[in-house]
This record gives structure tokens, C-alpha cells and sequence, in this order.
């Protein structure tokens, strides 16, 4: 071995050297760094995961908006539905009963008018046999001459047994 | 005997009177009173009693004035 250039003592301290190196890079870099690079990793992870569950949640958000939005139109749309239908409905029936007071106010005028017709008839009837009677009556007292009055007496009291 | 009184609307004469009494046996020509009523126009009203007999043109014309206004169209 001393003839091929190699020191023994050398290799075996290079050897042991290599060996400590290699214990100590172990215990106190690779094994720190490699808990490094796996707390990174699972950090990185985290961060996937917590950016995933964002993400879901901004969707399921705006998703549920989208709904929400869909139902208060389809909501707001309804009631304007029933409200025009409700309104037409009472204009319909306000229509109706104004017809309807209406129909009754004309059959009452017409009634009252055709009452107050009869009345006035009646009294016009009643005014005119009053003055033709007088007129009668009147045309008796001055025309009638003595010898008529006389006259017209006897023939009374002779027709008078038929009647009384 | 009760009186009986004659309205007419002028004086009665005795043939009127005999006329009256024809046709009345009622009417006693000695208890007899003719009260002048212008407004007769023409007959007489007899009163005798409670009863009233109406032969005036008064009367006719009343009545008729009554039948006239019962008269329905």
C-alpha cells in the first residue's frame, strides 16, 4: 500500500472524517432541512387546500347569489302579476257597481218622473172638469131665462119620481 | 106635523107647488115654507123630515163633477 502512494493512516482518518461528516450532516442538516422542506410542503399544502375551499365558497357565493337574485325577480314579478290583477279585478267590479247604481238611478227618475206625471195629470184632469163644470155652470146662470128656468124645474120634478 | 121647507131658486108659483105636492104626498101645502137659493140655478131642494131631496141643477152638476173625477183612463 506505502508503494502505491497510499497513507493508511490518511485513508482511514479520510474514511472516519467522511463517516463523521456524513453522521453529523444527517442529524444536524439533513434531517432539519428535510423537516423544513416537508413543514413547507405541508404549508404549501394548507395554502392549496384553504385557496381550494376559497375558491368553492366564492362560487357556492355567487351561485347562491345568482339563485337568490333569480327568485326575489321571479318573487317581484309575482306580486306585480297579482297586484295588476288585483287592481284590474276592482276596477272591474267598481265598474260594474257604477253601472249598476246607475241602472237603479235611471229606474227610480224614471219612476219618480212617471209618478209625478200621474199627479200632475190627475190634478190637470181634476182642474179641467172643475172648469169646464163652472164654465157650465156659470153659462147656466147667465143664459138661463125665466121661462127656461121654469121649465127646466118642472121637467126635474117630474123625473124625479123615477129616480127618488 | 113637521114643516117642509123648498128651496128653489126662484118664488114657486101655486102650479109648481101643485106639481110638488103630486109628486110628494108627504109635502102638507099648509106647512110648507119656499126659501129663494139663486145658486140652485134651476130645480128645487126638498127638505122634510131628515130627508133631503135634491132636484137642483146644482146638484146635477155636483154629481156630475163627482162622476167626472172617478172617471179612470
Amino acid at each position: 500500500m506505502e508503494k502505491l502512494g497510499v497513507d493508511i493512516k490518511l485513508l482511514i482518518a479520510q474514511i472516519t472524517n467522511f463517516i463523521l461528516f456524513f453522521i453529523v450532516f444527517k442529524k444536524l442538516v439533513s434531517k432539519p432541512f428535510k423537516n423544513f422542506l416537508d413543514d413547507e410542503r405541508k404549508k404549501e399544502e394548507l395554502k392549496e387546500k384553504l385557496d381550494s375551499a376559497i375558491k368553492e365558497f366564492e362560487v357556492k357565493k355567487q351561485s347562491d347569489e345568482k339563485n337568490f337574485k333569480e327568485k326575489f325577480e321571479k318573487e317581484k314579478q309575482k306580486i306585480i302579476k297579482e297586484t295588476r290583477e288585483e287592481a284590474e279585478k276592482k276596477r272591474t267590479e267598481m265598474l260594474n257597481e257604477t253601472e249598476e247604481e246607475i241602472g237603479r238611478l235611471k229606474t227610480k227618475t224614471k219612476e219618480e218622473l212617471e209618478k209625478s206625471r200621474q199627479i200632475m195629470e190627475k190634478q190637470l184632469k181634476k182642474d179641467i172638469v172643475t172648469l169646464g163644470i163652472e164654465i157650465v155652470r156659470t153659462g147656466f146662470k147667465n143664459y138661463l131665462t125665466p121661462q127656461t128656468m121654469k121649465e127646466l124645474t118642472a121637467t126635474m120634478i117630474k123625473n124625479a119620481v123615477k129616480e127618488n | 106635523m113637521e114643516k117642509t121647507i123648498i128651496y128653489s131658486a126662484y118664488k114657486l108659483d101655486q102650479s109648481e107647488v101643485d106639481l110638488l105636492t103630486r109628486k110628494f104626498p108627504f109635502i102638507d101645502q099648509s106647512n110648507l115654507e119656499n126659501v129663494i137659493d139663486k145658486t140652485l140655478i134651476a130645480g128645487v131642494v126638498i127638505y122634510h123630515h131628515s130627508q133631503i131631496i135634491d132636484l137642483s141643477l146644482k146638484g146635477r152638476l155636483n154629481n156630475l163633477e163627482k162622476k167626472l173625477y172617478e172617471i179612470d183612463r
